[in-house]
């Protein structure tokens, strides 16, 4: 498997090291803002929400261990930030077993094959519908598999979750996405 | 064999080229007779594969004034951790010469291991830089007189402004009071060949000789000449050519 990591060099000088720590985790900003606007789907709640992660990040960068992954390091208080402020919202945190999630997984698909829907070019606005309209959890485990290419350990340390779930979410995720745009190309 | 409910965690590891070579059998034994996880299969295949063929266009892209709000974090941050501590650090470490009460406003970067003046000035001028220049930038020229007289008249003190310079690819953009200095610094924003820069100007005596530093993906150059203190900076790349931007303003200002 192959996915990006970059390790913060553990053998830079004290005086550089907490600039080269900024840097490094200030250049995840589009990885970090794309997820945001995901999971919250608002402009100005995933601002909030990667403003406060920057914030957590830097007020408790001498809990980062160098060497270990910084991007994963940040998504984690990212997510657990998320968290938090859908608890202050009064909203449910995670909708895993809502009745949404069983309609949207036994939603049938259209009669299209797999292969049609490619070659239909499906837009990436609709792209981003499908996804926005997936459950909560299996979206943010799909996005951060398939877009921000983490491994199926670091999501699972990520979410606090086993290693199953996050697999089983991936899974149910991307058949829900699936079917997702083969119905709207059906309507449409 | 494996049933439906067993398998659907497999899936996704399978479609990855990720699943263990056991579990690769079970789920290829399953599909070959059930009809409905082989389905599923191709289905998260689809998926899997528009997402990561669209994944760079996916990401709703943050705007520049989030970027800066992030990178302000950064001090705000070390400007909250330990006050007490802070304080102490610096009194035994910077003198309080008058010059070096502008670096005090500038104490939270301190707390990023930064360890004399000009680092602590080019990490809080790129911090402002980054926040203001694009932002707060006219997209035309500007009157190199009139915004001198317009800052005499807001801050109390005369202020050179070196106008636009063909030779050395500077447009004057505007000049602004520097919020993070509480307005005591003069920042001159100008148009470097299509990327922003910055001059700032501290009306003191701050550091000694000729520094050069990089913070954050952005150099700055800065000197003190009769009695100022001035900081060239930007994100642009083209190191070279930043001598001549300063050699330009060492020759205007007075």
């Amino acid at each position: 498997m192959v996915f990006r990591r970059r390790s913060w060099a553990a053998d830079q000088p004290a005086a550089d090291g907490a600039d080269s720590f900024a840097q490094e985790a200030l250049s995840y900003v589009d990885s970090l803002y794309g997820t945001a606007m995901r999971l919250t789907r608002r402009v100005t709640d995933a601002e909030d929400l990667v403003q406060d992660t920057y914030l957590k990040a830097f007020r408790s960068s001498s809990q980062f261990k160098r060497g270990t992954n910084l991007k994963a390091w940040l998504f984690t208080i990212l997510h657990n930030t998320f968290l938090n402020m859908r608890r202050h919202d009064g909203r449910n945190p995670v909708d895993v077993d809502s009745d949404v999630v069983e309609r949207a997984a036994d939603m049938t698909a259209s009669q299209h094959t797999p292969e049609q829907l490619l070659t239909r070019a499906t837009l990436n606005a609709d792209l981003q519908a499908a996804l926005d309209q997936i459950p909560e959890a299996f979206r943010q485990a799909v996005w951060l598999r398939d877009v921000e290419e983490f491994s199926y350990a670091e999501i699972a340390d990520m979410l606090e979750v086993p290693i199953g779930t996050v697999m089983s979410r991936i899974s149910r995720g991307r058949r829900m996405l699936y079917e997702r745009l083969a119905k709207t190309r059906m309507v449409g | 064999m494996k049933n439906c409910r067993d398998v659907e965690p497999l899936l996704a590891p399978y479609v990855d080229g990720d699943a263990a070579p056991e579990d690769r059998a079970a789920v290829d034994a399953h599909i070959e007779a059930c009809g409905c996880c082989r389905d599923d299969l191709t289905a998260q295949r689809v998926a899997r594969d528009l997402l990561h063929a669209r994944r760079e266009r996916l990401r709703d892209a943050p705007t520049p004034q989030l970027r800066a709000r992030c990178a302000a974090q950064a001090v705000r941050a070390h400007a909250q951790v330990a006050p007490a501590a802070r304080r102490t650090l610096i009194s035994r470490q910077v003198p309080l010469a008058a010059a070096a009460t502008i670096v005090l406003a500038f104490a939270a970067v301190f707390g990023l291991g930064l360890n004399n003046k000009v680092q602590a000035l080019a990490f809080q001028m790129t911090v402002d830089h980054v926040k203001c220049a694009r932002f707060n930038s006219s997209p035309v020229a500007a009157d190199p007189v009139l915004l001198a007289q317009q800052w005499s008249a807001k801050a109390g003190w005369p202020l050179t402004v070196p106008a636009s310079s063909e030779p050395a690819g500077l447009e004057l953009r505007s000049v602004r009071r520097c919020g993070v200095t509480d307005g005591r610094v003069a920042h001159l924003i100008y148009d470097w060949r299509g990327e922003p820069l910055s001059v700032y100007v501290l009306n003191s005596k701050a550091v000694a000789g000729t520094s050069q530093v990089q913070r954050l993906g952005h150099q700055s150059v800065m000197w003190s000449q009769n009695g100022r203190t001035y900081v060239v900076l930007t994100g642009a790349s083209r190191r070279e050519d930043l001598a001549g931007v300063v050699h330009y303003m060492r020759s205007n200002v007075y």
